[in-house]
């Protein structure tokens, strides 16, 4: 019994090992995996953003993963060791996190620029030659995910 | 002689722990594994990105505007919306624009912030052939390649660009100067390194057919600009290789990955709509 005891302890501290050392994760939105390492094969099916992959095999640009009892490769430029995260971003007054205990708000940008009597590019880069007017009527111009289905729907 | 209980209690699991790890890859197979694949960047890492791509992004904007055509603007950024799920970047939101510019070029800034010229637009023949520029420079942002370059960080990772924007001492406002000017002349006048142009062509090549374009009109666009004389193809071949070396690279890149004679949307009628 006490055996048996020592042999469970030896599992438990064995699996999250083997299960770090195989998994991987898929970061695009989505990602075809093919029966070859070529385009010219047949697609097995369809992988979604934050699928955990079991990694059977590497090559330069092509994985061999299994999904349940699928297996099939992967672009290795689609997968990454990590769960992906959201998405990131430094624009508005949302907080942002920082790694650590660090965490900075954009409105502390303002403020900071306010005090020295800058705009925020001003702030940023001390000149006069940056357009943040035409930037941030880049940034706005955010498409929607319903947009990107309808425009994708003639192209597959 | 060691205890009894030592041995239940410490020295088996370990016996048994090190036969177990016989059971994952070998460290070797870890670390070509580690080269395959970009690591998971921190939060701090990603808005120090942002931070400075903004700061390129809007320098550049000081020199240039965009084409004043909504539909143009909102059809490019759509068409990029839609290769960004297939890049494997998507903790940032990418954000497309045609400049009014005569020259033959595209920029791909930090953080997702990608411009196209008007004179290369106008040597398009098809959405397919804009798909594969939009993923050249879509690759670039996700390889990372101007961050690596520079060596941009974030608070945990010694460099602190993004310290500047929390209240930004006078010598990280000289810093990010700096380092702005540098990344501007890399994309307009030095260029990247030559390994890190071929490896964004190649993984637009995988973009491109992971979203359904052909992946042929890459290289036919490619062709063309090689073929067209003047000052704008002086000017593009100053920030990238040699077209012969280019076009040589994809071919051995679709020979080897399975992407020739693949009867894939070229979408023709659908970008002369937008682009008259």
């Amino acid at each position: 019994m006490k055996v048996s005891k020592s042999v469970l302890i030896a599992l438990c501290l064995c699996m999250p090992l083997v299960s770090w050392a195989s998994s991987v994760y898929v970061h695009s939105t989505k990602a075809r995996l093919m029966a070859e390492p070529n385009f010219g094969a047949t697609t097995v099916l369809t992988l979604a953003k934050g699928d955990q992959l079991e990694l059977l095999e590497a090559q330069k640009r092509w994985a061999k993963v299994r999904l349940n009892d699928q297996e099939g490769w992967i672009s290795t430029l689609l997968i990454k060791e990590q769960p992906p995260t959201d998405v990131i971003s430094v624009i508005g007054s949302d907080a942002i996190s920082l790694e650590g205990e660090a965490r900075l708000r954009a409105s502390d940008v303002a403020t900071a620029g306010a005090t020295r009597g800058l705009t925020e590019g001003e702030a940023l880069t001390g000149d006069e030659v940056s357009d943040y007017d035409e930037l941030l009527e880049l940034e706005q111009q955010q498409v929607s995910d319903e947009e990107v289905q309808v425009f994708s729907e003639s192209i597959q | 002689m060691l205890n009894p209980k030592f041995w239940r209690l410490v020295a088996l699991p370990l016996i048994l722990l090190t036969s177990c790890s016989t059971v994952s890859p070998d460290s070797d197979f870890r670390a070509r594994l580690s080269d395959l694949y970009q690591p998971v960047d921190s939060a701090a890492d990603v808005s120090a990105e942002i931070r400075f791509g903004r700061t390129v992004a809007a320098r550049y904007l000081g020199g240039v505007d965009g084409v004043d055509n909504n539909l143009m603007q909102r059809y490019v950024s759509t068409l990029g919306a839609y290769l960004v799920q297939y890049s494997g970047r998507s903790d940032i939101d990418f954000h497309f624009m045609v400049v009014d510019a005569p020259t033959i070029n595209a920029y791909a800034m930090p953080g997702g912030y990608i411009f196209l010229t008007s004179g290369a637009l106008a040597l398009m023949q098809n959405e397919a052939e804009l798909a594969g520029v939009l993923a050249h420079e879509i690759a670039h942002v996700s390889e990372k390649h101007i961050v690596k370059a520079l060596n941009i960080r974030g608070l945990s990772s010694g460099a602190t660009l993004s310290q500047l924007a929390s209240g930004a001492s006078d010598a990280f406002r000289v810093a990010l100067d700096q380092a702005t000017d540098l990344a501007l002349n890399i994309l307009q006048e030095d260029g990247l390194q030559r390994e890190d142009e071929f490896s964004a062509d190649e993984i637009a090549l995988f973009i491109m057919v992971q979203a359904g374009y052909a992946p042929d009109a890459y290289s036919d666009y490619l062709l063309r600009v090689s073929q067209t004389l003047g000052v704008a193809l002086a000017q593009v071949s100053q920030t990238h290789p040699s077209f012969v070396e280019r076009l040589d690279n994809l071919a051995s890149v679709k020979n080897a990955n399975g992407l020739n004679g693949l009867n894939y949307a070229l979408l023709a009628d659908r970008f002369k709509v937008f682009n008259p």
